[in-house]
């Protein structure tokens, strides 16, 4: 086990940085240091004399390494600063030492760029709307961040209805943005989201469960009946079914699923088919 | 007696008075484009390199050792993005929504191809079929739009194939 040497006894455990590799998927503290993979063995008790030298050529090859949200640079290391599971996603082409971050759980939103969200319009003050997206301020909207709006044709959106967006500004000294198109000018799905439904609020990590591409949650519930789901990064989910009882059901699956088993789950999903 | 400017010679104005001036003429002003003209071109070169001396003096600068910037491997991103292949977040299913089940396939698959580049796209028909197809589909076709007196070389003799083009008569001109 690679660790760092040459630290007093006095110190505190803190002070000992372990490497990333040995840490994967294993809980994280905040304030933990860790060592990226190629200046792990550098430290490590008594190498080869040729170990240095092709550290040296692995650094060179290295790439640029990404800390994901729950991770911050310190120096050469990463430094931890949520609870949670780390986790490391191999860079998939070529260049890029890849991706570590920490998996938490959080109810409370933080508005990060290129997020897509859904938020409520809280207020029409002039060109721009007030969007509610969970974060500490409401985020603006401008009207014509719509697909085929000018200033002669403005977006039919009143206050009070639910918007589907992303951020294109969003850092924490500036009052959030976010445009309901993407690059070329196209919504994308984008926009105001339809009359009906439900709008209901869950955890972040749940939401990310549920968007994984092989989640089995969605392939049962998408089994059911008829329905439509819209899933926005800041925990917000809003559902739509034929009648209410339907859309009920459904809301109350999706909170609920957090925190059943596997087992639990098909128990549900096999009575509801039932009946 | 009065001693005075009536028994001063006057000074005659022009070349003399301005021969006077000269000497209490001001830095800036002699900088100035209009005096400048008259000047010949060694005087303009050092007048300019005293300028920029006086520019260059007067920038300031940090009197420390130059440190090298460390390149730094490492990048901060607070999305997930990047971290895991999230799908698109608006679904429908059993057609409660078309646009969206489309979008949705569209979406999905923009994510799938960026990633995987290599896959080879499967042939419904073969080279060969496709060029013998090819062929034959170049006479029906253009049989269509050839004129009337142009059809007799898309006839067709007992075997079914094109018969060879013949020289196709063109007006002669009288030699008389």
């Amino acid at each position: 086990m690679a660790e760092a040497a040459g630290v007093p006894a006095e110190s505190l455990a803190g002070c000992r940085a372990r490497a990333a590799r040995t840490v994967l998927d294993q809980v994280v503290l905040p304030g933990e240091e860790l060592l990226l993979p190629d200046q792990e063995d550098g430290d490590g008790p008594g190498g080869a004399g040729e170990r240095p030298l092709r550290l040296n050529a692995a650094a060179r090859s290295r790439g640029r390494v990404v800390c994901g949200p729950g991770l911050r640079r310190c120096g050469d290391r990463l430094l931890v600063t949520k609870c949670g599971r780390l986790r490391h996603k191999e860079p998939g082409s070529g260049s890029g030492g890849g991706v570590y971050w920490v998996d938490s759980q959080q109810k409370r939103y933080v508005p990060v760029k290129g997020d897509h969200v859904i938020g409520i319009v809280t207020a029409k003050s002039g060109d721009i709307f007030k969007v509610d997206v969970g974060g500490s301020e409401p985020a603006s909207l401008s009207y014509l961040a719509f697909e085929g709006a000018t200033k002669r044709n403005r977006p039919n959106v009143q206050v009070g209805d639910l918007i589907y967006g992303q951020f294109v500004v969003a850092n924490k000294d500036m009052e959030p943005e976010m445009v309901c198109i993407d690059s070329c000018g196209r919504a994308n799905g984008m926009g105001v989201i339809g009359q009906d439904g439900l709008l209901f609020k869950v955890t972040l990590g749940l939401i990310r469960k549920l968007l994984a591409p092989d989640c089995e949650i969605l392939q049962e519930v998408g089994k059911l009946y008829p329905l439509e789901i819209v899933f926005g990064m800041n925990g917000r989910i809003w559902v739509k079914a034929k009648t209410i009882q339907q859309t009920l059901i459904l809301a109350n699956i999706l909170e609920a699923c957090e925190h059943m088993t596997a087992d639990q789950r098909k128990q549900i999903f096999s009575r509801l088919a039932e009946s | 007696m009065r001693g005075g400017s009536s028994c001063r010679p006057r000074r005659p104005v022009g070349v003399s008075m301005a021969a006077e001036r000269k000497t209490k003429l001001s830095k800036n002003l002699l900088r100035m484009k209009f005096m400048q003209r008259g000047l010949d071109s060694e005087t303009k070169k050092q007048l300019e390199e005293e300028e920029k001396k006086i520019i260059s003096e007067e920038h300031w600068y940090l009197d420390l050792p130059e440190l090298k910037e460390k390149e730094s491997f490492i990048i901060e991103e607070q999305s997930f993005l990047l971290c895991e292949d999230l799908l698109y977040g608006r679904m429908s299913f059993r057609g409660f929504n078309p646009e969206v089940e489309k979008l949705m396939l569209q979406m999905n698959a923009k994510n799938k191809a960026e990633e995987a580049e290599e896959q080879t796209v499967e042939l419904d028909v073969s080279d060969e079929e496709m060029a013998r197809r090819y062929e034959t589909l170049v006479g029906t076709i253009g049989k269509k739009f050839a004129k009337k007196r142009d059809r007799a070389i898309y006839e067709e003799d007992e075997n079914g194939d094109i018969k060879p083009v013949k020289a196709k008569k063109m007006f002669l001109k009288p030699q008389d």
